[in-house]
Formats: C-alpha cells, structure tokens, sequence
C-alpha cells in the first residue's frame, strides 16, 4: 500500500504524516512486544504454491514467535487508507482502499501470521498513531513549507 | 496507435545509429564472448565430471516406508556426467552473454539521461522511450546469443540448438532488463558498474556453475536467482535430451519482472511531473530499510523472552 501511495498522493504533507505516523505505530508496538512476546502452534502446510510461500514465510519469522500483537501488517495498512483518503481523483479509489486493507486485515488471521486479537488491536492502533503524528506534524511544521523540506525540517530539526 | 509506434520505431533507429557509431565498443560485444570461450579453451582440459543439473532432479518426499528405498532408485536427482570443457564452455558463454547484455542495458539508460529527459519534454512518453531502448536491446541480445551459439558448435554440437540459443537469449535478456533497471537507479556511473559485476559475476558468472550447484549447501537460493533459468535451459539442451522442469516459465517470470521494475524506475525517473514521485520512492525506500531492521532487532531479542501463547487457556 506504501507504493500504491505514490501514485494516488497528492498532498504530499499526508504521506509525511503517514511517515511520522509509522514512527509513531512502531515505537509503541516495540515496546508491547517485548513486554508480552507472543507465540502459538503453526498449521502444518502441503504442497501447493501458496503453501509453499506460505511456508517461506514462517520459515523467515520469528522462532517460536515474536512481533504479533498489535499487527503492523494492518495497523500500517489503515494508516495508508488515512493518508490516502480523497487524494485519488475518482472516489471509487477510497472504497478500493479500504476493501483492500480489510482484505489484509483478514488476511492476516486466515494465513495464520496473526491472531484474531493482534488485527482487532492493530486498526485502532493504526488510526491512533495517524491521529497522534497529524497533530505532531502540524505543530512542528510551518504550513508555508513544501513537502519535502518539512519532511527534512521534521526529522532533521538541525536544519530547521 | 499508429503514431506512437512510428515514435518508437524513429527513436529505436536513431538509438541504433547512436550504438553503430563507436565502433570499438561493438567490436569488443563480440571480441568478448570469443575471449571468454578461448580462455577455457586454453585452461580446461577435456574430462568427465559428475555435475548436478537442478532442473532435471525430481522431487522425492519420503513415506518412511520400505518402498522409500526402491523408489529413489527411481527418482531422477539430476546427476549427469559431462565433460568439464564443453560444459565451461556453455556456462562461460550464458554468462558472457548476460554480463554484455547488463552492461549494454546500463549504458542505453544511464548515459542517455539528458537526452531522454528532453525527449519527454518534446512530447515523448517515457515508456515509449523505454520500449525504444528495449527493442534495440533485444535486436542485441538475440544476436550476441546467435553469434554465442554459433561460436561455441566447433567444440560444442549441442543436442538442441534452438533450446541453448533459447537460454542464452534469455539471460541475456534478464540481465538487460536488469542493467536497464539499475541504468535507471544508480546516480553515477561507477557505482551502476560495480552493482553490475557484482550481479552478474555472484550470480551467472559463479553460483550457476553446474559443477558448483553440485555440492552447494543451499541449492533453494541458487534456483531463486535470475540466471539460474538461462544456465540451466542452456547446458539441459547442449547436452541432453531431457525436459528441464519449468525453467522457460521461470525465466520469463523474472524477465517480466525486471521489466516491470525498470519501465516503473526509469518512468519516475525522467518524467518532470514525477520528480516529487521518485523523491518520495526513495524516502520510502530508505524508511523501509530502516524500519525491517529495527523490526528484526526486536523480533529477534522478544523470540529470546518467555513466550505466551494466547490460543490456549492459562493455567
């Protein structure tokens, strides 16, 4: 969704607030997952393509698991669908977007990457931390910037 | 419809034209390949060696019963016995095709960036100057893998001709739409030949080597890299009369995808209206980098702690 951004944007200060608001959703996450790591039981997968992939996946996470709850992989897709948000010029787009988070937020659980309670935390938590770096963004930045030297003001404040 | 082809068609002549005129350069696309196969010529004696050939080895998934042993009797592990000059020699030929390719790929974009960047304020669409620099690079490739085959049939008479052109061709074409890719990425000139001859020489100038995948300790990496495909689809066809398993497919797919990648770049890349695009591109590229690796820290350091698991009631 971060790609599709690109091409749907055009108040490029949202995409900045999307940043900030990823800074925000992940620093937090960290700390609930190191507070309460979380394991459980993986299915065992055959031999189709998509298990294949599937188990490439596992393979690759965590062992016995680590990182679940909340879900970055949908708190970050809500946080796209924020910052999306009638930015596209046809307004099917919105509803495209959101149909194709709730798609990853489903998803999610049916492949078993996350646990019911992992998605129904990390769609708050997605809102919340667009919510939080909004508001952080527009005290620190002056509206006469243009996009791109506020997003060099806000991280490097030396060059403020 | 008409239109834009004739554009195409005018800008792949007069890219063409362009090339034609350093002579040297293009005397040296086909000095290279004759080097690479005089140098085994010169090193390698002709002897038999058992080599591994991925694409012909069959899956086998033990039942943990008694017939596990009479059917991998049956099952076919790819082991064929060659002989190491002929086999160097088509190996070092795919790889002298997809280094040339990846480097010709290279310079058709990355030298021409101006050139293009005014192009696409005259009224051209960069895709249209990207499919230009593809035909041309494609009319290359096909005969550096003509020329390639037809050098190597002196000391090679391949099984299938058409199939070890068919390989050759390909990684040459994986590699130019690579090269066409980072043509499009690098910033400077040096940095895109060493990205260059580090793909090209890790992966089809090295791990490719029948003889090497042979007893390599991770063979699933080997088959996940671009010229896998190509070297196999090329040594299969010089030497037997077996069916690689699915490595047309597999090449097509990662031709597809460097395309894909490099229409996506070089499209951002010089088109004005897309400079703010390829900005952010690179913001998000460098925000994911940050952000996998901080992620793996902590992932790695919470799988150490004690674990609870949510799906079963606490006792």
């Amino acid at each position: 969704m971060p790609i599709l951004s690109l091409f749907v944007m055009k108040d490029w200060h949202r995409f900045n607030i999307a940043l900030v608001a990823f800074v925000v959703a992940n620093l937090t996450a960290f700390v609930v997952y190191v507070a309460l790591p979380i394991a459980y039981a993986r299915p065992e997968l055959g031999q189709s393509l998509a298990e294949k992939v599937l188990a490439m996946e596992y393979a690759a996470d965590f062992h016995p698991g680590a990182n679940k709850l909340p879900s970055l992989h949908v708190a970050m897709s809500w946080i796209m669908v924020c910052a999306m948000w009638r930015q596209a010029r046809h307004r099917w787009v919105d509803f495209a977007l959101v149909a194709l988070a709730s798609l990853i937020t489903v998803a999610a659980v049916f492949v078993k990457q996350h646990l019911w309670i992992d998605v129904i935390v990390g769609v708050p938590w997605g809102f919340a931390a667009y919510a939080i770096a909004g508001a952080v963004y527009r005290r620190r930045v002056s509206p006469d910037h243009s996009a791109r030297q506020a997003l060099v003001r806000f991280f490097v404040p030396s060059k403020a | 419809m008409a239109d834009r082809a004739r554009r195409v068609f005018v800008a792949a002549r007069l890219l063409m034209k362009d090339l034609l005129r350093r002579r040297i350069a293009l005397l040296l696309l086909f000095v290279v390949p004759a080097l690479f196969d005089a140098v085994v010529l010169a090193t390698t004696a002709p002897r038999e060696v058992d080599v591994a050939l991925g694409s012909l080895s069959e899956d086998f998934a033990a039942t943990g019963t008694a017939m596990d042993k009479l059917a991998s009797a049956f099952t076919d592990d790819g082991t064929r016995t060659l002989d190491e000059r002929k086999l160097s020699l088509v190996f070092l030929g795919a790889a002298a095709v997809s280094f040339l390719a990846c480097f010709l790929a290279f310079n058709l974009v990355h030298k021409r960036r101006e050139v293009d960047e005014r192009l696409v304020l005259a009224g051209y669409r960069a895709h249209e100057v990207l499919v230009a620099k593809l035909i041309v690079l494609l009319s290359l490739v096909a005969l550096l893998a003509g020329y390639e085959s037809l050098i190597l049939s002196p000391w090679v008479v391949p099984k299938h001709f058409g199939g070890l052109a068919l390989g050759l061709f390909l990684g040459g074409l994986i590699y130019g739409c690579l090269g066409m890719l980072v043509g499009a990425l690098v910033r400077g000139e040096l940095e895109g030949v060493f990205v260059i001859v580090f793909l090209t020489n890790i992966d089809a100038g090295w791990l490719q080597n029948p003889i090497y995948f042979a007893h390599s300790e991770s063979k699933s990496l080997i088959r996940a890299l671009p010229g896998y495909g190509p070297v196999q689809l090329a040594v299969v066809n010089a030497f037997t009369d077996d069916a690689p398993h699915g490595i047309v497919t597999r090449s097509l797919v990662w031709s597809a995808l460097a395309l894909f990648a490099s229409l996506f770049a070089f499209g951002l890349r010089i088109s004005p209206s897309q400079k703010l695009v390829w900005h952010y591109a690179k913001v998000l590229v460098l925000a994911y980098a940050i952000w996998l690796g901080a992620f793996e820290l902590v992932g790695h350091y919470a799988a150490t702690l004690h674990t609870h698991d949510l799906t079963r009631p606490a006792t």
